[in-house]
This record gives structure tokens, C-alpha cells and sequence, in this order.
């Protein structure tokens, strides 16, 4: 597809084919992974059970 | 009743019936309808000028896409400029001191931009969010930086039209009540300050035209990033 960053995909090889910060489709990509790890921090934090205080006899 | 400085501001009310209905109608009131006639008055002709250059200047770097929203900005500003104009006057009330109004003008307009260029376009919509040529460490933070300053449009856009009016209404009555509560004690220092006075009022009618430019230009800005 035509564009700003048309005909630059041939100088990226490997996993930077998708993520990079040149063309439209690996700034999508970057984006997207970034959101979904975020998502997952706060899924992490959210759903982390919470630990309860050791009961004592008195 | 104590009347603070800050009362000038509340939304007016007659008998508990607000009346910023009428304040906000007023403007379209006191604009002419628009003539079939050939030739026009010479203010409708101002207008018409001024509206024109205002239109080529905002809608030059849009596509054809973004001049269907002309309508819509054209009178956008038309309304906000005369809205903060009248509001100059005295014992007028200006709208567009209200948070509630500028917010609610913002937040739909720029919503609309962010929708549509994810409808056009989802990946160019997205890929904005990382500048092209960001260091690889860099582009999670400038990813949340960017996301952030995005969301954070709206908020700008109705807190600047606003706080820039009311701090200078609120400027424009502290020295007139400094004026009034001087020219009995001190006449000299009364008159410097009625000078200064008259200087402040100049400002804040540039402020106010401005202010409505700025709020139409950088809603042009936004819609030309996504269309």
C-alpha cells in the first residue's frame, strides 16, 4: 500500500519486520504490544490473590 | 449577602429558572440572517470576508474529507467569539467561563476526530501513537506519553478557553474595584490604574477572539492527524 513509509518493509528482516518504529505496520504493532502489556500488568496486580494475615492464638 | 469575587461567574438564575439558555441563544440572535440579496449590507460583508479567510486558512491543509466538518468549526468559532465578546460587556455573563460548556463542546468534537480516523484508517489512527524514528528503549514510555497527551486533548482545550477568560474577567474586576476604591484616597495612582484598566480591556477582547481561534485551530489539528 502506498504511503510515507512505502518501500521501507524490505530493510527490516526477523521480528523487526513487525515491530519498529518506521513504518505504519510495526508502529501498529508496538502500540498494541504495549497496550496489551499494560493490560496484562493490571490484570496481573488485579487478580493477584491477596495474601491473609496468619491467625494467632491469643 | 457577601459578594465575592468569584460570583460574577456562577450561572445566573431568575427565580430559579436558569437563565444561561438565553445567554447562550443570544449570539445567534444578534447575527443577521443571512440575505438573498446580491449585494449586502457592509457589516454582512465584513462578516462574510472575515469568515471566508478564517475558512481558507483552517481548511487549506484538510483533504476533502475533513471540509464536510466547515460547517460545523465556521460556526463553532462564530458562536464561541461572540459568546466571549459579549461577555466583556458589563454585568453580562460569559458562558464560556463555565467548565461544563467548553467540556461539552470539547470532549464530543474531539471524540469525533479519534473516531473517525480509527474508522478510516485503524492502523495510520494507531501507528500515531509512536513517533516514527523513536530509539527502540524509548518506545513503550513515548507509547504511554503520547497515549496520555491524546487523552488528555479535551481537558486542554476546555480548561484553556476557560481559564483564560476567567482570569481575565477576574483581572478586569479586581482593578476596576481598585479604581473605584481609589480615586477617593489616592487620584493620581486611580487615574494610572484606569489606564491600566483601559489596556487590560484591549487584551482581553484580543484574548477572546484568540481564544475562539485557538479552540477551532486546534480541533482542525486534531481532525488532520486522523482523515
Amino acid at each position: 500500500m502506498g504511503g510515507h513509509d512505502a518501500g521501507m518493509e524490505h530493510q527490516f528482516t526477523g521480528v523487526s519486520r513487525f515491530f519498529n518504529s518506521q513504518t505504519y505496520l510495526g508502529r501498529r504493532n508496538c502500540v498494541l504490544a504495549t497496550y496489551a502489556g499494560v493490560a496484562a500488568i493490571f490484570l496481573f496486580f488485579k487478580l493477584k490473590p491477596k495474601k491473609q494475615p496468619a491467625v494467632t492464638d491469643k | 449577602m457577601t459578594m465575592t469575587l468569584f460570583d460574577q461567574f456562577l450561572s445566573p438564575t431568575l427565580f430559579k429558572m436558569p437563565l444561561i439558555a438565553i445567554a447562550l441563544v443570544s449570539p445567534w440572535l444578534l447575527h443577521h440572517v443571512v440575505t438573498t440579496r446580491f449585494s449586502s449590507e457592509r457589516l454582512l460583508s465584513v462578516k462574510k470576508v472575515s469568515v471566508s479567510a478564517l475558512t481558507k486558512h483552517i481548511f487549506q491543509p484538510l483533504g476533502p474529507l475533513g471540509h464536510k466538518w466547515a460547517l460545523m468549526f465556521v460556526s463553532l468559532f462564530m458562536f464561541l467569539i461572540t459568546l466571549n465578546v459579549l461577555g466583556l460587556l458589563p454585568y453580562t455573563f460569559t458562558p464560556t467561563t463555565q467548565l461544563s460548556l467548553t467540556f461539552s463542546l470539547a470532549l464530543p468534537l474531539w471524540l469525533a476526530t479519534v473516531l473517525i480516523g480509527f474508522r478510516l484508517d485503524p492502523t495510520r489512527a494507531l501507528a500515531h501513537m509512536l513517533p516514527q524514528g523513536t530509539p527502540p528503549l524509548l518506545i513503550p514510555v513515548l507509547i504511554i506519553i503520547e497515549t496520555i497527551s491524546v487523552m488528555i486533548r479535551p481537558l486542554a482545550l476546555a480548561v484553556r478557553l476557560m481559564a483564560n477568560l476567567t482570569a481575565g474577567h477576574l483581572l478586569i474586576h479586581l482593578i476596576s474595584t481598585g479604581v473605584f476604591l481609589l480615586t477617593s484616597m489616592m487620584p493620581m495612582t486611580a487615574i494610572l490604574a484606569l489606564a491600566l484598566l483601559g489596556l487590560l480591556t484591549l487584551l482581553e477582547i484580543a484574548v477572546a477572539v484568540i481564544q475562539a481561534y485557538v479552540f477551532v485551530l486546534l480541533l482542525s489539528l486534531y481532525l488532520l492527524e486522523n482523515v
